[in-house]
Parts: structure tokens; sequence; C-alpha cells
């Protein structure tokens, strides 16, 4: 019997011979890695070698569900696309939440791998434990929207999507995997590596039952934990407005990024037009993910105008690139914006911290008329920030310079363009500033996906909002020494807490001892806090072997000047502030017991994790 | 008088009410003015005499460094804003 929680298979799909088997994981692995992107990263660091192009048939793409996901744990509804990113080179994962990852249980399976390149599109079936590949000729060409309403009409409602618009079937690097029409596994350019291997859409199917070993104290649980989130008051904002709630308190904080980072908050006196109840003026529905108590989403319409649209609720981040860092104040044209990234499959910050890097070039003089095909690119003109990424998800005019991201598009546009690309490691940054809170420097530097917010780190602490009781010692913003380790603390609980399957916002309103408790009545299996904290590691370990395997050291990743305050801005919040990355770094790698010149991982820490199989690659 | 933005978060308080004229020195003296027209706000805004971490306040759209202590003048514009950390 597969352990509790899980349903014991995971399909194996090659599309080059279009030939599928199932796996079946021994209990120890699913209790080691938990699902999600743990389990993804010991499958994909086995199966595949290293250097191997992103988008060659020999990349291994994989959508993982975590042990709770599924089951009435708090928000346990997520799933992890994983690859090697076609953008960084590195380890690839999104993650994202809707219904979609409940239905892959629900249908049989824990995970999906696939590998090789189909000769023409096809789609996966899964459907209560059997698994088909099929013809996706005639669905190939669609919108997301458009894909998943004709998957409900010849499957039901209740079927499950994860698929790829128009931008990942040109293999734009900014794709993402869209399932529920705007929900999004969007970072890392995975979209572009479904759309290498002719792979359309995951359709799930069924209503298996997820078993628990304790159904009982599984409620009694949840009963607790889910009280004691409500009383959070992180739940509070996300249940009120959703991510959009934070916009403006974030702008006038410098937490988000202004005008391609080169900004301070007097520079867009618009933000509460972008922000909180300027959003819920255009909300027509609010909606929860499957059985989320937090309930962030909304269904969001502008009914006439220029900026017509019907889409999912911008988020924070989206709000941030499209508005914050275009000097962009017209919530409508965001909405649109929003609405043709999801409908297109594009992440929508990387697309439009590309369009802010476009418009930097272009009042800078390195892009003109004659490059944009007329577009006056400028700060703030939201008919230009529309049409431009209208291009981008078309995969025409200059939108095809652009598709790729701000790092190749300097390299196509050249004459100095690549000073105005805000990226790391390729991957465009989010909308949070380490200039304010400097742990964001370690985390975008150093985890396995560089660039990357949402795999949590001490910036939550700085920012104040860490799960509560996790970090008991004060926390001084700008103190360097002691940072390293509640850097590992707070990202091992949340490796294994994505990893579980459980929502990152749900996971910062519970305490540290929610996670393992759960895991504890799902499975059957005692897990203490330490017994997470160490699988989290163990996850981190594994994910950045990943990378050292590629060739790719994350002490070399460089971060742009701008980002860290080389030089300082000159007003503002975090006037004069410059991040100490290398001393953060440092005190990193101190912590997790990884070499503080090489970054690598040390053989006596990769053996106390059970990671034999790394140590031998790493050391041998 | 100052004029204070009040959030749909509060509305619950506040009956939907987002803006309000108030007379206060300071934050602290705006909280307990809005309390006396929204009984139950300074409970929602303060805890112990400190603002609630996702609770942020702006004046003159500058955040309010100096938190409750942050000087309001008589035609300033006020503006409690949710957020998802700390901010004063």
């Amino acid at each position: 019997m597969a352990v509790p929680g899980t349903m014991g298979k995971i399909l194996m799909v090659d599309l080059t011979h279009q030939t599928i088997s199932v796996e079946t994981p021994g209990d120890d692995v699913y209790l080691k890695y938990l699902g999600g992107y743990g389990l993804g990263a010991y499958y994909l660091y086995r199966l595949q070698k290293p250097g191997i192009d992103a988008l060659g048939p020999e990349n291994h793409l994989g959508f993982f569900t975590g042990i709770l996901t599924g089951t009435p744990a708090l928000s346990g509804n997520r799933y992890i696309v994983v690859g090697k990113s076609p953008r960084t080179g590195t380890w690839g994962d999104a993650n994202s939440g809707g219904a979609f990852g409940p239905a892959m249980k629900a249908a049989g399976f824990d995970g999906v791998i696939f590998r090789g390149i189909s000769a023409k599109p096809v789609y996966l079936l899964l459907d209560r434990g059997q698994a088909q590949l099929l013809p996706a000729d005639t669905w190939w060409g669609l919108d997301t929207n458009d894909l998943e309403d004709q998957v409900k009409q010849q499957y039901g409602k209740e079927a499950g999507v994860a698929c790829i618009g128009p931008a990942g079937e040109r293999m734009s690097l900014m794709a993402a995997v869209i399932n529920d029409k705007g929900r999004a596994a969007a970072r890392s350019g995975l979209g572009a590596v479904m759309g290498s291997k002719r792979l359309k859409a995951v359709v799930a199917v069924g209503d298996l039952p997820v078993t628990l070993a304790d159904p009982e104290g599984m409620k009694q649980a949840v009963a607790k934990y889910r009280e004691g989130m409500k009383e959070q008051g992180m739940y509070k904002v996300l249940n009120q407005y959703g991510t959009a709630g934070i916009t403006a308190g974030a702008c006038v904080s410098a937490d988000t990024p202004i005008k391609n980072w080169g900004g301070s908050p007097d520079d867009f006196p618009g933000v509460k037009s972008i922000s909180d109840d300027s959003v819920l003026l255009i909300q027509k529905r609010k909606y929860a993910c499957w059985r989320c108590a937090i309930a962030c989403g909304g269904e969001t319409e502008v009914k006439e105008g220029p900026f017509k649209s019907d889409a999912h609720k911008p988020e924070y981040e989206t709000l941030g690139a499209f508005g914050t860092m275009c000097l962009n104040d017209n919530l409508a044209s965001i909405n649109r914006c929003n609405e043709i990234c999801n409908r297109q499959g594009l992440d929508t910050i990387s697309t439009a911290c590309t369009v802010a890097f476009a418009i930097e070039c272009y009042e800078n003089g390195i892009l003109t008329d004659e490059d944009t095909g007329g577009i006056p690119l400028k700060w703030g003109n939201a008919e230009a920030v529309v049409e431009i990424t209208r291009q981008i998800g078309d995969g025409v005019g200059f939108g095809k310079v652009l598709a790729d991201g701000s790092r190749l598009a300097a390299e196509r546009i050249g004459r100095g363009a690549e000073r105005y690309a805000m990226q790391i490691g390729g991957e465009e940054v989010p909308m949070h500033d380490p200039r304010l809170n400097p742990g964001l420097a370690t985390s975008y530097k150093m985890d396995a996906t560089p660039g990357r917010h949402t795999q949590l780190s001490a910036w939550t602490a700085e920012a104040q909002f860490a799960p509560p009781g996790l970090i008991t010692e004060p926390v001084e913003r700008y103190k360097v020494e002691g940072k390293g380790r509640m850097h590992q603390k707070i990202s091992a609980h949340h490796h294994a807490s994505a990893s579980a399957g459980v929502c990152m916002f749900a996971w910062v309103c519970l305490p540290p001892d929610c996670v393992p408790d759960l895991l504890t009545w799902v499975t059957g299996h005692k897990f203490t806090v330490d017994d997470v904290e160490k699988t989290g590691n163990r996850i981190a370990a594994l994910r950045i072997g990943f990378n050292l395997r590629e060739g790719v050291r994350n002490i070399d990743i460089e971060i742009p000047g701008r980002i860290v305050g080389k030089p300082p801005l000159e007003k503002g919040p975090v006037a004069g502030v410059t991040v100490d990355v290398d001393r953060q770094v440092h005190d990193y790698l101190e912590a997790m017991g990884w070499d503080v010149q090489t970054g690598v991982p040390r053989r006596e820490t990769l053996l106390a994790l059970g990671l034999d199989f790394v140590a031998a690659d790493l050391h041998p | 008088m100052a004029t204070v933005t009040i959030p749909l978060l509060f509305q619950d308080v506040t009956g939907g009410t987002r803006r309000a004229e108030v007379q206060g020195g300071n934050l602290e003296e705006i909280v307990r003015a809005l309390d006396r027209i929204h009984p139950g706000l300074e409970g929602r805004i303060l805890d112990g005499g400190k603002i609630l971490p996702y609770v942020m306040f702006t004046v003159d759209g500058k955040i309010a460094a100096q938190g409750l202590a942050t000087p309001v003048r008589p035609e300033s514009e006020v503006s409690i804003l949710p957020t998802m950390g700390g901010g004063s």
C-alpha cells in the first residue's frame, strides 16, 4: 500500500516514442522528499544528464503534487512544474494553485515526468489511474482560456487542465504553464520547455480519494490551525484584497522597485489607483483555490474603454511590474496586460519587467521609433505598455525582439542596452527590493532558481511576515550577522512546506509545528519540526546540486548593481542603502554547511542529509 | 482638519465609509479621533499602543517614519494602507 496521502504512482512519459510507464516510488522516497520540487529534484537529478539543451529531447519536464495536495490540509492545493530552465540554464521550478493539483491526484497520480519530443502536438489525459497520449492538433494555437473551455466541454467541468498558450508553443522563454485560466506556474520559462515537447496540456479527470492515515486527527488539527490562521494580519489582508492589497503600501515603503529599479516613491504618486480598494472596484467576483480559506483570488472586469478586459485579478507582482516599474498608474491597462499574459501563457513578472527595460532603452535613445515600429515607449504611457505586451504575446513586431526576456533582448538590441536589463542569471527580478529587505539579495543570488522571491528566506523576517513563532530572536533589518542561520531556517521549512503542496500564503500564517503535524496525521509517520527542517535542507541542497552538476555556481551569479544599491539611491526611504551581498552570502553558506568559497555543499553535509548520490558527483 | 482615507479592510467597523475629516497633531491623536467616529477602529489598527504589522500610514504621500508620533498638519492627507509586513 502506498504511503497515505500519496497515490503511489509517478507516470513516466516518453514523447518521442509515445510510450507510458508507471514508477512506484518507495515509501522512503516519499517521506524524504514529500512531493513537489523535492520529489521532482530527486527524479530529475537521477534521470537527467548535465549539460543537455533545456529545449531539447533530453530535458525532463515534471509535474508534481505534494503529500498534502488534495488532502484537507490548509491550502493544500499546489502543484509544481520542474525541469532545467531554458532561461537560466539552472534548475527550474514554478508553483501554482487553483484546482489542477488536487485534480491530478484525484486522477490517480502524484506526478508525471515527460521526456523526448512528440512529432505532433499532443496532450496527456490522466483518467482514474489510467493515462494516454492524445492528438492536440486542433488545440494547438488556442489560448489558455479557450483551451480550458474546450477541455471542460469534452471532459466535464471538474476536469483539471494545465496547459500552454501560443507563447509556449513558440517557445518564448517567458512562457508559463497556466491552469484555471489564470493561475500560473510562471517562472523559469518552463512553458517553453512544454512547447518544445509539443505538449499542449495535461488533463486530469477522476474522483479517486486520497487516503489519510488518521482522518479524525487530521480534521481536528486542521480546525485548530485554521482558527489560528484567521487571526493573522496577512490572512486578513489577503482575504480582503488578495495580494493586490499591498501594492500601495509596498510602493511607499520602497519594497516595490520603481521605474525599472531606478526610481523612488516620489516618482509614482498615483500608486493608490492601482492598489487595494481601487482594484476591488473592478473585481466582479472573488474566488478561492481548491478548499482554501484565504480565498485571495478574484475575477476583474473593465467594461469599456480602450482597455476593456475580463481577467483574473492582477496580483501584486503584476500590478508592480506593469504599474510601478513602468510608472503606469492606469489600472485598466494593467488588467488588460494581465489578460493578455494569462491567455497567451506568459509570466507577468518577466514580461512586464522586459517592457520596463524597453521603456528605459527608449527614453535613453537606445531604442527609437524605427526599432519599436512607432510605439512611443515612454514612462507611464499605458497605451504603449499594452500594445507592446500584445506584440510580445502575439510574437509579432518589436514583441519578437522582447519575447525571450530582457537579457536576450539586450543582446539583440546591442548599443549598451544590457545596462538596463534588470535580470539575475537570466530571470527578471520580482517586485521586492533588497535595498529595503537585504535578505532578498541572498535569495536572488543563491536560490537554485536565481531571481526568485517565492523561495522564502530571512527577508520575510525583515519584512515582519515570517510564520508566527518560527523566528524568535529580534530582527534588525540591516544587520548581517545571524541572518544566514535565519535564512537557512526559514528557507528549509518553506522548502518542505512547498514540496508537501501547501500554499506559501497559508504557510506564513501558520506556526512551525503545523506542517509536521499535518504530515503526521496524513501519512501515519511521525514528523517533528526538526524532521521538517532537515527535509527542507535536503531539498535545498539537492536543487543546488543540480546547478553545480550543470557547471553553474550560484556564487558566480551577479546581481545588477542598481538592485543592491550600487550606486545607492539618492532619495526615498532606501536612499543611501548598499547591500553587502558578499558578507550576507558568506554568512548564509556557513549556516548551510556549504563551502564559503565555492558554494558547494560540503561532503559531510550531503551525507548527513542522506544525499550520498549527490556527494558522489560533487566530491568524487 | 486632516483628511483620512480608510481602507475597505475596516469596513466592518466603518460601515464602508472610506474618508473622514478629523483633528489631531500627530497620528496617535488622529487614530483616537477616528475611533470616536468609528468605535472599535483603534483596536483594528493598534495593539498595545503599537501599529499592527499589517497596517501602514502615510502622511502627505510619505511613509509615516515616526510611527504614531508622526506630525500631522490640519491640511494633511493621511492614508491608512494594508501591508504585508511591517510599516509605520
